[in-house]
Formats: C-alpha cells, structure tokens, sequence
C-alpha cells in the first residue's frame, strides 16, 4: 500500500480538488478519480433474453469499465411496460453490484407504439426515463400525446430518431460500401427526416426529449440548430459510432452490423466534432451482448449489435487526443450530462466513486460474444486509425 | 516420317490427321502439308483427359480442340512431339473415342524417348533417345529444334 | 483492414467463386480462356469430358432458378461430376444454424463441391466461410450481391463477339439497385478496362452513389445508347416493384423498353444481351429480343461453358487440400479463422 495524491473531477466543480489514497500497485502520473461513469443506453437482456446476455454479466462489465449507472433499454421480453418488471430487474442488479440499473420505461405497451403505459406509475417505480429501444412510434399521433403526456409530468423520453417505415429494411448505412456489397442500406435520411419530425413535435408539446444514438453529420446540424431555437433537447452518441464506419462492413463482417449503423468517415468525424462542441451531450456504450449464434447467418440476417462494455472505457480514454481536449473537458459526456438528462445528482445520490488509470495495460476479454475487440489492443487493424485500447477503472470503497 | 507415312495416306484417301496441342500440332501441320491431306489436320487439347488433374488441377489454357471432320470408322494418325510415359497418347485416345469410333489409329512421333509407363509406342517416329530420367525434351519451330535440357 | 476475401485458399489459388469484386484481370481473363476450350465440348457427339470423375457436387438452392440450377447441372454433368440437387424451400426459419446443419449433412455425405443460390446478400461468403477447407463453394447468386457466373459468362459472350473491353462503351438498363447481375458485370467491367459503362433507369433503379461502382448514370435511354457497343437488359422484377420504385411495367416500357427504334441509336454492329427471362414488351421488344443484333442465345450456351471453367478450376485449386486431408496433414476446421485467408500474391497470376 502507497499513498498518493490524486485528481478528482467532482460534478459541479470548477477546478478538479485533490484526492489523498492508499493503492496497492503504482498508479500511473495520468491517473484520476471520478465519480463512476452514467450509461444512457445499454441493452442487459433481462428478463427474457437470457443467451445473449443477463444483468449480472453486464453489470458487472460495466462496473470494471467505470459505470456506476446504467440505463437499460425497454426491449427485454416482457418489455419494461409494467411496474413488475421494473422491480424484478431492480432487485436483480441491487444483488449483483453497486452499480445502479435504472430501468428505462416502454413509452407504449409491448414498445408497439399504439398505447402509452402508465408513465407516472412506472415512474415512480423507477423508470427515470422512456423510450421505445429500437422500435420508433410509426404514427405522429400516438408520439404527440406520448410527448404531451410525458411533458406534463416533467418526465424525459429518450428516443433514437428513426423513421419507422424508412429504416427498417436495411442493415447498413446506405453508401457506396451497401451498395457495392448489395446490402439493403438504412440511408441517413432515415435518421434525419425522423429527427426533424422529433424535433417538431417535442417542441410542440414542450416534452424534454432526449435524441438516443444518433448517427449522422446532418442530425449533428439539426440538433445544433434547434439547440440554438431553444428548444429543449439532448442528444447521445454510442462510443463505436465515434470510431466505426461503413467500411467496416466490408467482405460481409457481420460484427459490425449495428441497429444504428456505422456511417460514412464524414458522418463519424461530424459526430466527433459535435461531441467536441457540446452539440451531443453525452456518450453511450450502445452494449448489446449477442450470443455465439447470433452471426451464424448471412449478414442482412444476423441479430444487430456490438458488445461494448469490456472495451467502452479504453476507447472513451482515446477520445481526448483525438478530439483535442482534456479528460476534464470530456468527463461530462458520461457523468454530469447524463446524470442530469436523468435527473440524478452525482454528488448528492451515494453515487461510487472509481479510480481511472488510463495508462494501465488492458485485455478485452469478450470470448463467445462476437466482439470485433475481444483479444485487440490497438484499432489500427480494424480501421487503420492509430488508437492504443488500454486504461482500467477501479471502484473506490 | 513423311516417307514412312506416305503409303499410309495413299491407301487411304479418307486418313485423318490429328495432332496433339501444341507441340503435336507442329509436328502434324508439317507432315500434313509435305503429305498433302485432303481432308483438315485435327487439333486435340487434352487438358481436360489427363490423369493429374488431382494433383495439379486444370492445365493452362491451349486453346480448344478442333475436329471437324467426322472420325467414325476412319483411319487416324495421332501425331504428338515427344512419346515419353504415353499418358498423354493415353488422354488423347480417351478424347477420340468421344468424337466417335475410328477404323484404326496410328500414332507417329517426332522423337521417341525411354521412360514409357504404359504399354504405348508410336508406329512411326523420326528420332529415338535413351535419356537420363531428369532430361526434358522440348521442340521448337521455325527452325525446327530439339532442345534437351534438365526437367525443372 | 477489412475482413479478408474468402475467396482464396491457405495456397493463395481460388478456391471458391463467390464475387468478381476484387478478382483481378488475369484471373478473369483465365476463367474465360478455360471456358474457350470448353465450347468445343458441347459440339462432339459425346459432350461429357472425364475432368471432375468420382466428385460429387452439391446444388443448393434455397432460391427457386430453374435456368441457373440446369445450367450448373448440365455443367457438372459434362464434366462427369456426380450431382446432387438438394431441394430447399426459403422460409424465415430456415436461416441460421438450420443453414449451417444443412451444410455440415453435406459436408458428411463427402460432398466436394457446393452451389448456392441464396435470397440473402453475402450468403456464399458466409457459407464459405463456414466449410471445411477442402468443400468449394460456387455462387449461383446471393441476394442483390453477386451472381458472378452469370457475369463471367456475360464478358464470355461480349470478348466473343467484340474481343477488347477497352475500345467498348456499354450500356446497361433497369433495376441496377436490386440487380445481383449488374453488381457482377460492373465488376467484371471495370476490372477488363472497359472503356465506358453506363447504367441508365429512373433514380428509384439506381443505388444509392451509383458513381462510386466505376458507372456514369444516365436518366435518359436514347442519350445513354449513343455510340453503344454492348446493350445489356437487366429482368425488371415485377414482384419487387409494387408500384414504388416504378409507377407501372408500362411506364417503364414507354421510357426505358428497348425497341428497334431505340436500338438504332447505337453503333450498327451493337449487340444485345439480357440475362433472361425475359419480359418482352417490358424491358426488351420481342422484336429487339428475337433480332439478329441479339445474342441472348449465345449467353445461355456460354453460361455451360463457364460454370465448366469455374467449377473446374476450383476444384482443381482444393486438390492438394483434399490430398492433404486424407493424408491427416490438414486441419480439419473451417477456413474462416481470420489469420488464414489471406489472398496471397500468386492469386494474381493467370494460374488460378
């Protein structure tokens, strides 16, 4: 045991104070404290879809990767419609961990987008926040009185702007990579013309909406735009989107095919300069554990999503030389923004604390669950880009 | 070998010369014009008759054969450059049969050389060679040369 | 930094035919020599040669095509390959593992060689992918992806009738976005050099940055035809058109139907080339279609001589593997390890 001095990034605080701690191995000059880390979208698979993954394994991988909060997406089976589910999977996560599951709630029964659920029951059961996972509300209606309902209340929704009809034949982002390949392409305008009709209607019914995973530069513009108009909105990204691009797709890697999909290198660098400049507010981990036979199919037929958490950390801790900026400057994207799109306070809420050494040597170890990273320590091989994968979060008691 | 065959193709108005690409197709070109056949010189590409398809799989490309006229009941001469295992006189007879049932066939060889490994030997042929195993016999035209050298 | 191209064996030879995309010049220069010599095979009173003796050979069709399945049928017979044709209906649950357990009863019944026709783009790279590494997979088309015997056989007929690719301007029209064949003659097109390749249909046809697939697009049929050395038709599927990508079949012949008139527009001796079936009075006039400028014939015929080619020289190049797995030297596991793939140099030589 050494003693060391290290900084903390407190929520709130102008200036980083400092942290006196006993380590057991040296911790890196770039180590720092924080509080843990707040995921916006993550998909646990509990109840319901238990092979792919369960809120004990992925809580778990979170909390090593720094997160002491994680939302999680409505679209278990049953989906969380009902107080019920919401306290099974609270009780579940309470056992496994300290960090916190905060259930997001299904906006519509079943996610079907024809009734709301009761919104203030589930609320109060701890649904801080609802959405539709990856399934939007086709009809403009049932979405305007969602919104108004929820606005009433002063509860947020979080949803992924997608055209209902648009983006749900394809597997790809529609570019010269689907087109070359064949693929069935979800082009940008799906994302897009979904956004600016979100965008309408929230600010019509005043709702406190939250853009979930966006994915494209025009949805950066967008967003910055309505920003500037007053209206109320938030935005996140997932953290593969800030390094993935449709390129990784090439020779039919179906590791890559994600619900959102990577896009074009101008979409991706939009999105890291909408991160840079506050446009998007907070970075998700987009989690979504797959089992081994998930991939056992021709690609437009493969279940979509990336396991993140094993890596989420070493990629986040790549970002400040990417884009420029210091930890400090990038901490807010995963504690303080999301914490308050949620409405929790890092500092009040027993909310743990982690030690982040990001010079710490790091396997990704992920074997089983299709993980284009597991056993990869640097990008370089996948998209040519230089980042090192290394860093490690220890929870402080 | 013009002089050998020239009784041959005299008995026979209806012969039908046929050489073995490519090498056999020199040879055959030049007897069939010192001879003065009526009928056209067939050219046999026998990639696809030979036995070592499983180990080196298909041949380059030779072009492919050409046998126009028809063979049934004719009397052919089989005409190749160098006679050495007889496997390729072997494919080649394999391929005739498909176009149909000659009367008779005569093989004519340029050189004849030792190494047989099936029971084949030419009915005419211009030179004979007792060669070291690892030699490789290769002919070329315009002007007309043998060349011995080591097998790669 | 992509996924590497199954394609390509442990020796660097073609092991399966699954896209032209990234096969370079001399590979296809050397499949359509090989199919040369194989023409001459279908004159002779005995149209069989003895070449693939003792293989068996899969066709695994889990898409209906009776004109692909024959041709591949008769070509396998001709070279006196045993084959099986395995029925297998398309529904929503025969995906996934079921598709792998078909390939592995497959597999087990020491079959050397399949064909797969599947509705999904990229299934033969992913069946490939999955097999043992001494199976070889030839696709008989993948979705909207590849169909790359038919584009062989497509350049098989234009070098026949026209010899160089790079004096030669073609046109191509209708359905390129869906169109599984337009992928692979583009390909093939560019890879040959050809001078200038032009796809024309409404935008609703065109993919999505059509230009990046080496094409100019043209909205206009009769300016596309100007000086066209080659005419390729594309089948428009009437069932995938529901009146969204094209108001009417209709409308689409009054625009974009080849006609006679139209046709004079192109260089005199163009021909016309359509990979059948036909929709006369759709895509293609029966006037056009039965005229002395087309050559539809022609592909039909060469598309025996080049899946004899294709299927040949794969399964040839897996020889030395078959060999070295009965000889126990070869792992027995599927090549879709990520180290193992790697295209070597020697896949460029005309020695495929």
């Amino acid at each position: 045991m050494s003693k060391v001095n290290l900084p903390f990034y407190e929520a709130g605080a102008d200036a980083p104070s400092t942290m006196s701690l006993s380590v057991e191995t040296t911790a890196s000059p770039t180590a720092f404290v924080t509080h843990g880390f707040v995921d916006l979208y993550a998909r646990l698979c509990e109840p319901g879809l238990k092979r792919r993954g369960n809120i004990e394994r992925e809580t778990l991988l979170a909390m090593r990767s720094g997160f002491a909060h994680i939302v999680c997406s409505p679209d278990t089976q049953p989906s969380i419609d009902s107080t019920a589910t919401v306290q099974q999977i609270k009780a579940t996560a309470s056992a496994v961990a300290s960090t916190q599951v905060h259930p997001m709630g299904a906006l519509t029964i079943g996610l079907e987008g024809s009734k709301l659920t009761e919104l203030t029951t589930l609320h109060a059961a701890g649904c801080l926040i609802f959405g539709q996972a990856d399934q939007p509300i086709a009809d403009s209606a049932v979405l305007l009185r969602a919104m108004e309902y929820a606005s009433t209340f002063h509860i947020p929704i979080s949803l992924v702007p997608i055209d209902a009809a648009f983006g749900h034949t394809g597997c790809v982002h529609d570019g010269p990579v689907a087109s070359r390949h064949g693929l069935p392409g979800i082009p940008a305008l799906a994302e897009t013309a979904g956004l600016a009709r979100l965008l309408e209607l929230a600010n019509d019914s005043g709702c406190r909406l939250h853009l979930s995973r966006i994915s494209c530069a025009r949805s950066v513009e967008l967003i910055r735009a309505a920003k500037a108009a007053g209206i109320d909105v938030t935005a996140d990204v997932g953290i593969h989107h800030l390094f993935f691009t449709d390129e990784q797709i090439n020779g039919y890697d179906s590791r890559f095919h994600s619900a959102v999909p990577f896009r074009s290198m101008a979409d991706r660098e939009a999105l890291r300069l909408g991160v840079s400049d506050g446009v998007i507010d907070a970075i998700c981990s987009d989690h979504a554990p797959l089992d081994s036979d998930a991939r056992l199919a021709p690609l437009p037929a493969t279940a979509p999503g990336l396991s993140c958490y094993p890596q989420f950390l070493s990629l986040w801790l790549a970002l400040p030389k990417l884009l420029g900026l210091s930890v400090a400057d990038l901490l807010p994207t995963i504690t303080t923004s999301p914490a308050n799109i949620l409405g929790l306070d890092l500092t009040a809420s027993p909310s743990a604390k982690f030690l982040i050494d990001p010079d710490a040597a790091t396997v990704i170890n992920d074997e089983g669950h299709q993980n284009p990273l597991a056993g990869i320590n640097n990008l370089k091989e996948i998209t040519g880009e230089d980042v090192e994968l290394k860093g490690s979060a220890t929870q402080l008691v | 070998m013009q002089q050998q065959l020239a009784p041959l193709c005299e008995a026979d108005p209806g012969i039908v010369m046929i050489g073995i690409k490519t090498g056999g197709v020199l040879v055959g070109a030049a007897l069939h014009e010192a001879l003065g056949l009526a009928t056209p010189l067939g050219e046999l590409n026998i990639s696809f008759y030979r036995d070592d398809f499983s180990t080196v799989g298909l041949h380059p490309v030779v072009g492919p054969s050409q046998l126009t006229t028809p063979i049934d009941g004719k009397h052919i001469v089989l005409v190749d450059d160098v006679l050495s295992t007889g496997r390729t006189v072997r494919a080649a007879m394999n391929e005739i049969f498909d176009y149909g049932r000659p009367s008779r066939i005569t093989l004519a060889v340029l050189v004849q050389r030792d190494g047989h490994e099936l029971p084949i030997r030419a009915d005419v042929f211009g030179e004979s060679m007792n060669l070291d195993e690892s030699a490789h016999v290769q002919l070329t035209a315009n002007p007309w040369f043998i060349e011995i050298g080591e097998r790669a | 930094m992509s996924l590497p191209s199954p394609q390509f064996n442990q020796l660097g030879t073609l092991q399966h035919f699954l896209t032209l995309d990234g096969l370079d010049k001399a590979t296809l220069t050397a499949i359509m020599d090989a199919a040369e010599n194989f023409t001459s095979v279908g004159d002779r009173m005995i149209k069989n040669v003895p070449l693939l003796r003792g293989k068996t050979v899969a066709n695994l069709f889990f898409e209906n095509s009776t004109r692909t399945r024959t041709a591949f049928e008769l070509a396998a017979k001709r070279l006196s390959a045993d084959l099986l044709n395995v029925d297998l209906v398309t529904s929503s649950t025969n995906k996934g593992e079921s598709l792998l357990d078909t390939l592995r009863v497959l597999e087990s019944l020491q079959c050397d060689m399949f064909i797969v026709r599947h509705g999904e783009s990229g299934a033969a790279d992913f069946i490939a992918r999955h097999v043992k590494p001494t199976i070889n997979v030839v696709n008989g088309g993948d979705g909207q992806a590849s169909h790359p015997t038919q584009g062989m056989l497509d350049m098989f007929t234009i070098r026949q009738h026209k010899g160089d690719f790079e004096k030669l301007c073609v046109v191509i029209i209708g359905d390129i976005r869906h169109s599984r064949v337009a992928r692979s003659g583009i390909a093939a097109l560019n890879t040959l050099g050809a001078g200038e390749i032009r796809v024309v249909g409404p935008r609703t046809l065109m993919p999505t940055d059509v230009e990046s697939m080496g094409v100019s697009w043209y909205s206009d049929l009769e300016k596309a035809l100007h000086g066209a050395d080659v005419v390729m038709g594309l089948r428009l599927q009437t069932e995938r058109m529901s009146g969204i990508t094209i108001p009417s079949s209709r409308e689409f012949f009054a625009t974009y139907g080849l006609t006679k008139e139209r046709l004079a527009l192109a260089k005199p001796d163009a021909i016309v080339m359509h990979p059948g079936p036909t929709n006369r009075g759709v895509e293609i006039s029966a006037e056009v279609a039965d005229g002395p400028q087309s050559v539809i014939l022609d592909q039909v015929t060469n598309g025996v001589a080049i899946r004899m080619a294709v299927m040949s020289i794969v399964m040839g190049n897996a020889e030395p593997l078959r060999e070295a797995a009965a000889n126990g030297v070869l792992e027995d596991t599927p090549s879709n390890k990520k180290t193992n793939s790697t295209p070597s140099e020697k896949a460029g030589s005309p020695h495929v």
